[in-house]
């Protein structure tokens, strides 16, 4: 127990990126209404970049702008360049969520999924 | 005398409901259990020895000024080593938007 | 002489760089597309179908190239493989880009007519601009080889797809897109945790480089390689709708337009399948399924969603939606060739992905044709149609027996493979299965086009929407001809395809 708490510890970036996917998941499942659903969505996407980025540190590594004359560390580029592609399509995928939401306000004037669901089936 | 929100929510609440939020709350626990052993199992953060720091992340540091004009790495990586990740940004940005138009468009 | 040099070096570059160009040919196109003006209506049909052709082509010069040279790989930007991303052209990746551009080209000629029907004249430009990011970006999920690419590709296709569902308008398609797009979401959000997963155990992207780093970082770091491979699973299993979480399919599916729900379920669920299959295979060793028998788990569930697939079908009215809940079913045969571990199942599962996109595309577009002609959707209306409309019916007819397995389709090669795969690899259980899906589909598939041909029409149930039959455009005509030819061409001399799938195998299983 000892052991595992502090093993949380020292990885405390990884517990908390777990911590937002999580919390992402659950809003993802319990809430109703769709905006809710895309920004848990983006919550948990949040927290799987949060590991990806925290994945690249390296103790007392500087920013990666490469100055050769004086010898230092520098943490990892990479996951921090891939992470800037994948906010981007992050952002995209949330704005066409969001323009097919404002579609389905239109059409049944609620966003709550539930509801959504009691009117599809109530006609038929 | 119950607030009238707390009245509704009594009236939303049936055993479907719960049973199906008491399954939600254990599979969410199983699966935060899994992750956190998962973490706890993960090599240590900030660790020079770590898999991650490997010959790939060397190289775009020591040559990547040099490979590719670029000081900044990040740069260099996004720009040059992995371009393609960069157009298929750009791409899905693009789908988005055209996606975006089509979509608010048909009636 | 010089400019006929010139020509020469031009194609040259053309033809070395085919790799990324059946990529970006069809990017390029859907640029391309978004900036013609929207009042002609054949200008972006008849770009898409240009792009298609320069694909083939280059589809064409890979196959030949793989097949007389070995695989191929493809530095982009000239970066080496752990720096640079990788482009990897196998037999797989090139069988999966002819199945891919076979199928949509003839779905591209379907389109041309069948498409004003259904979209708005003006959306026509945007709706072939996401068809071709989405084929492009489904041909560069077959060819790349490095995982935050597959992820990039994946959420251009994930984005593509629900684009040509929505495009035709109404609460139903928007609510299918939707559903389809959030529940695709946390698929590639799985996808993504576990690359991240992988990248921190063996600190490479590149699959080939994951795969040698993955026998110690299992040894060290058991429980993260299992979650990763869990996460994985649960991500393609969602994009490819395998049973306990294929709800978005049935939707998204039925109420896109006939071309959209060809391509959706003839293609995109089967690329997913072949990806999972690569991280199954190339990242994953088999000594990891002793540990964790996961192809074990992907069987039940193979069986279960053959089975229930089937099951729901029967009991659906609306002859697009029962096509749907029969792509589950038959996504199933390929995961089961896929859990088998076999090569003689393995063959049959890589098999069926081609003959399936063949048939189910051909089946949405004689359906389509039906709708287009007629208005008719529900099944029980469509007694009496094929005398009214003896192409589509027949070629539905053919579609119904290579879906059941009879000899001389397409269908029964694939079945008869997995079958024998099931009892060479000692699992007799799931030959029952395939044979009782075999029987689901026959009650499901057949009483159509024998009612399609002897049934009496009952004027009086017509509906209302019905319309008297009009004549069906060649455009529409001819790929569903072509694509029934190809299910019984492919059902008599199916060597064609095996030759590249037996090359597939024997690297998998050495």
């Amino acid at each position: 127990m000892i052991l595992l708490l502090s093993a949380l510890y020292n990885n405390v970036f990884y517990f908390a990126s777990v911590v937002l996917f999580v919390i992402g998941f659950y809003t993802m499942l319990v809430r109703s209404n769709l905006i809710k659903k895309l920004i848990g969505l983006n919550v948990m996407e949040t927290g799987v970049f949060l590991l990806f980025v925290s994945l690249g540190y390296v103790e007392g590594g500087l920013p990666p702008i490469v100055d050769h004359t004086n010898d230092v560390v520098y943490v990892n580029p990479l996951p921090t360049a891939l992470i800037l592609t994948g906010i981007v399509v992050a952002v995209s995928v949330t704005a066409f969520s969001l323009a097919l939401c404002v579609k389905l306000y239109r059409y049944y004037g609620t966003l709550d999924a539930d509801e959504i669901m009691q009117r599809r089936s109530a006609p038929k | 005398m119950e607030r009238p929100e707390i009245a509704a929510w009594r009236g939303r609440v049936t055993m479907g409901g719960l049973v199906r939020r008491i399954l939600t709350y254990a599979f969410l626990s199983v699966i935060g259990f899994v992750l956190v052993l998962t973490v706890a199992e993960m090599p240590t953060y900030g660790d020079p020895g770590n898999p991650v720091h490997n010959e790939v992340a060397a190289r775009y540091l020591e040559l990547g000024t040099t490979e590719t004009g670029a000081p900044n790495t990040i740069s260099a990586i996004i720009t040059d080593y992995r371009a393609f990740d960069t157009l298929g940004e750009a791409t899905v940005l693009f789908t988005a938007i055209a996606a975006v138009i089509v979509c608010l468009k048909s009636s | 002489m010089s400019s006929l040099l010139d020509t020469f070096g031009v194609l040259s570059v053309f033809f070395w760089n085919a790799p990324v160009l059946v990529v970006l040919v069809l990017w390029a196109a859907a640029c391309l597309t978004s900036l013609l003006p929207s009042k002609g209506t054949w200008l972006p049909g008849g770009l898409a179908l240009a792009a298609h052709f320069l694909a083939l082509l280059l589809t064409g010069y890979l196959a030949w190239a793989v097949l007389s040279y070995g695989e191929i790989r493809y530095a982009l930007g000239g970066w080496l493989a752990p720096w640079g991303i990788e482009f990897l052209v196998t037999r797989l990746s090139v069988f999966m880009l002819i199945t891919i551009f076979s199928v949509s080209t003839l779905i591209v000629v379907y389109s041309l007519a069948d498409l004003p029907h259904d979209v708005e004249t003006r959306l026509l430009g945007g709706y072939y601009t996401l068809y071709l990011l989405l084929v492009g970006s489904l041909a560069g999920l077959c060819v790349t080889n490095d995982l935050f690419n597959m992820f990039v590709l994946m959420e251009v296709a994930a984005i593509g797809a629900c684009g040509i569902i929505a495009a035709k308008g109404g609460p139903e398609c928007t609510e299918a897109s939707l559903k389809y797009m959030i529940l695709s979401c946390l698929g590639t959000a799985g996808i993504l945790l576990a690359t991240a997963l992988l990248y921190k155990l063996t600190g490479h992207l590149n699959i080939d480089y994951i795969a040698a780093g993955m026998n110690t970082a299992v040894e060290h770091y058991p429980i993260n390689s299992m979650v990763a491979l869990a996460l994985f699973s649960v991500g393609y299993i969602i994009k490819a709708a395998l049973f306990p979480l294929h709800v978005w399919l049935p939707d998204a599916h039925s109420s896109a337009p006939s071309p959209s729900s060809a391509v959706l379920s003839g293609l995109v669920i089967k690329v997913y399948a072949v990806l999972y299959l690569r991280i199954l295979v190339q990242v994953y060793s088999p000594e990891v399924f002793r540990i964790v028998p996961v192809n074990e788990l992907i069987l039940v569930l193979a069986s279960i969603s053959i089975i229930v697939g089937s099951l729901y079908a029967m009991a659906q009215t609306d002859i697009k939606r029962m096509l749907a809940y029969s792509s589950i079913a038959q996504i199933g045969y390929v995961f089961l060739g896929i859990g088998l571990m076999h090569p003689t199942g393995l063959t049959g599962g890589l098999l069926h992905i081609f003959n399936h996109a063949m048939m189910k595309s051909m089946l949405f577009l004689s359906a389509g044709a039906v709708i287009y002609c007629t208005g008719i959707r529900t099944i029980k209306d469509m007694k009496g149609i094929g005398l009214q409309m003896p192409l589509a019916m027949s070629a539905f007819t053919i579609g119904a027996m290579a879906m059941v397995g009879i000899p001389a389709t397409n269908g029964f090669i694939s079945k008869l493979y997995l079958a024998m795969g099931t009892l060479e690899a000692g699992r007799p259980v799931y030959l029952g299965v395939i044979l009782m899906s075999s029987l689901l589909n026959g009650v499901y598939y057949l009483p159509i086009a024998i009612g399609a041909f002897f049934g009496q029409q009952d004027p009086e149930s017509w509906p209302v929407e019905r319309r008297d039959c009009t004549r069906l455009p060649l455009r529409m005509a001819v790929p569903i001809v072509i694509l029934a030819g190809g299910c019984l061409f492919f059902g008599i001399f199916p060597r064609h395809m095996l030759v590249l799938i037996e090359g597939t195998v024997a690297i998998i299983f050495p």
